[in-house]
């Protein structure tokens, strides 16, 4: 049932994909697979609340929409069973009421078909990280850049850069998910709360605006583009 | 109009059933009516056939048997036809005064029948009569002319009988009466219910005007239908939206596969397969707005309106645009106001205000000014984008919320034509007015809000023309 990768995952995440579209499912099945996780895959919505009951999951991945099961049904039923891994939801229904409904239901993203597998597997990134023990922390570092939670300031080299408020929640959410790529709708969705696709290039305009702060005249380069994925906040090597 | 569909209707059966109910209780009143009067009746015949026994039983016991007897024939004699009868017997049962015929020796009181004494008649008259046993073994019976009783009786039986026939000829015209016509007005509704079905969409039930429950039904239903109309039209606007606009880069896209497949290199195919996942983005950015425009044209979305702060909104949106202008080295200025509410959804809200002022953004040439700009009076709050660009001839102002609009002059411009269509839309479902005017130059397009509390009341009754009710 699982497809475990040969090569040593920098981080696995324990994947169940509940999703009756055959094709679909293989796609992400594999797509993840190749991508070091531990995926599993199943096709109806009473194998799935058995199988996620019965092994301890990091993930699940949820068609909304499986014949004679709700997929939030799922999640309602698996909370009620004190089941609390992450769900994302992915779906062909894309209003903005399904989309509350889902997050309500107890999903923790939401993914409307049709999706590029970058945007999917950054999401799996994203929400397969074990939670930090220190929920605490008051402050984040990356190589020499350093966020202060509580100030909401940032420096590089002990220097300050100063930041509008925007711009700060843009790179406290790049120093959270430091290492990981994040997509341009993640970013419009946690920093600016925008749950539509603006058409034009709002994303790229503030990250380089924000890479203009934090990287120029600092040496080595932080924030990252990836190329047809999104960006990415990273150590140097 | 048959008569059998009139048995049938609800009102003539509910009308028949208030007869019944009313039959009963005349039947009850009636019934205690006569059993009460038949208790007095009989009360004061018997206190009066008491006396006569108490007289009698004092004659008794002043002269015995003989002076009883003596004393009952002269009362028959002087009263021949008189109310009171009597009868005494000696115990072997032979008569010895009295009018009454022989009787079963029984004490208390009873009625019994008797024949007429006069044989013209072989009438029988009702006497109410007490028997006792006297001292000796005698047998004293004194009984009274029931007569009374009986023509009471029978006048309560007859107006009784008056009564509920009235009653029932009442029931069954006024039932008729008023079954036909609301059956008539069923029958309009249905007919014109029949004719819509059979194809004739733009139909209506008529209205009396009389403003009763029949109008309110009536209205509902109008409401109603205008509202499925008015759905079963932009479905069918975004069909022949999608056959219309989705064939082009449909087409593209086929081409593009068709490349592919002749690829002879690695290159080429990677090239190609990169060509045809851009057309395709763009197919599905078409086709993801048009089924968003419908949804929101459907109202679902209303159910879910809140307060939303469009101060807020506003102040997002010039964080996020005003970045892009300087990218573009167009100018933005905003002047938002705070503390601004309105009703709505906060998402639709800011998806309209974005389109707006990426449109302006999109049709400006470097150099040029775009603003955002809030004005409040007490009944409207005025939200302005304005642009320095090269605006929007008027006789063009209505044409361009239309799907798949676009202006000769942006033909050359990349986008699909429905950014506009999507801010009707929604600016439709929160009841907000678009005014272009001339910004001399450029285009200045108003938005105009009610407030928190009067959109309120617009949006509930939305909301209850949503759900059809």
């Amino acid at each position: 049932m699982f497809a475990q990768s040969q090569g040593e995952a920098r981080r696995s995440v324990k994947i169940l994909v509940i999703e009756d579209d055959v094709e679909t499912a293989e796609y992400l099945v594999n797509g993840l697979h190749e991508e070091g996780h531990l995926v599993a895959g199943v096709a109806s919505g009473n194998e799935a609340l058995a199988t996620a009951i019965e092994e301890d999951f990091d993930l699940l991945i949820v068609d909304r929409m499986i014949p004679g099961f709700d997929g939030l049904r799922l999640v309602r039923a698996l909370r009620a069973a004190d089941r609390h891994m992450p769900v994302l939801f992915l779906t062909a229904l894309g209003g903005v009421e399904d989309r509350v409904s889902g997050l309500l239901a107890g999903g923790d993203d939401y993914l409307v078909k049709p999706f590029a597998f970058s945007e999917l597997s950054a999401r799996v990134a994203a929400l397969g990280r074990r939670p930090r023990a220190a929920a605490m922390e008051t402050s984040l570092r990356v190589h020499d850049l350093e966020i202060d939670l509580l100030s909401r300031t940032a420096r590089r080299r002990d220097e300050p850069i100063e930041l509008q408020p925007r711009e700060y929640r843009l790179l406290e959410y790049l120093m959270r998910h430091a290492g990981q790529v994040v997509t341009r709708t993640m970013l419009l969705e946690h920093v600016w709360d925008l749950h539509f696709d603006p058409r034009t290039n709002v994303v790229e305009t503030h990250v380089s605006r924000l890479r203009s702060k934090v990287d120029k005249g600092f040496g080595p380069q932080l924030i990252h583009t990836v190329r047809g994925a999104g960006y990415c906040l990273r150590a140097p090597r | 109009m048959l008569p059998a569909r009139l048995l049938r209707t609800s009102s003539f059966r509910l009308t028949l059933a208030y007869a019944g109910l009313f039959g009963a209780s005349v039947l009850i009143l009636f019934g205690v009516i006569y059993w009460a009067t038949d208790m007095y009746i009989t009360r004061s015949l018997d206190a009066a056939i008491d006396s006569d026994f108490v007289e009698l039983g004092n004659t008794v016991n002043a002269g015995g048997r003989a002076l009883l007897a003596r004393q009952i024939h002269e009362r028959l004699r002087q009263m021949p036809r008189g109310a009171m009868h009597y009868l005494l017997e000696d115990q072997d049962g032979n008569v010895i005064a009295g009018d009454l015929p022989r009787f079963a020796k029984s004490t208390g009181r009873y009625d019994l029948n008797v024949h007429e004494a006069d044989s013209r008649s072989r009438h029988q008259r009702g006497i109410r009569a007490r028997g006792a046993a006297l001292s000796g073994g005698d047998y004293l019976m004194v009984g009274i002319d029931a007569h009374p009783r009986d023509e009471m009786h029978e006048l309560i039986l007859r107006a009784f009988g008056w009564g509920s026939g009235i009653t029932l000829v009442l029931a069954f015209g006024g039932g008729a009466l008023l079954s036909s016509s609301l059956l008539r007005r069923v029958e309009t509704i249905s007919r014109a219910a029949r004719e819509i079905m059979s194809g004739d969409f733009a139909q209506r039930i008529p209205v009396r005007e009389a403003d009763d429950e029949f109008d309110h039904l009536v209205t509902s239903l109008n409401a109603m239908l205008d509202r499925i109309q008015s759905s079963m039209e932009s479905v069918r606007q975004v069909s022949d939206d999608i056959a219309h606009d989705l064939r082009t880069p449909l087409t593209r896209l086929r081409q593009r596969l068709e490349q592919g497949q002749r690829a002879r290199s690695p290159e080429e195919w990677h090239s190609a397969a990169a060509g045809c996942i851009a057309e395709m983005d763009a197919i599905l950015e078409t086709f993801g707005a048009l089924l968003r425009i419908a949804q929101i044209e459907s109202g679902a979305a209303v159910r879910h309106f809140g307060e939303v702060d469009l101060s807020d909104v506003l102040r997002t949106m010039a964080e996020v645009y005003e970045p892009m202008a300087d990218e573009k080295g167009q100018s933005f200025t905003a002047q938002i106001s705070c503390g601004l509410t309105v009703w709505g959804d906060r998402e639709l809200v800011g998806q309209m205000l974005a389109n707006i002022i990426e449109n302006a953004m999109k049709h400006s040439p470097p150099g040029a000014r775009i603003g955002l700009e809030t004005t409040v009076c007490p009944t409207e709050i005025n939200v302005a984008v304005t642009d320095s660009g090269p605006g929007i001839p008027a006789d063009e102002h209505r044409n361009v919320f239309s799907r798949f609009y676009r202006l000769e002059s942006s033909r050359s411009t990349p986008g699909s034509g429905l950014g506009l269509s999507l801010v009707e839309a929604i600016a439709r479902l929160h009841r907000v007015r678009i005014d272009l005017a001339d910004n001399d130059p450029g285009l200045h397009l108003n938005l105009r809000f009610a407030p928190v509390g009067a959109a309120e009341i617009a949006g509930c009754t939305l909301a209850d023309r949503a759900q059809g009710t």
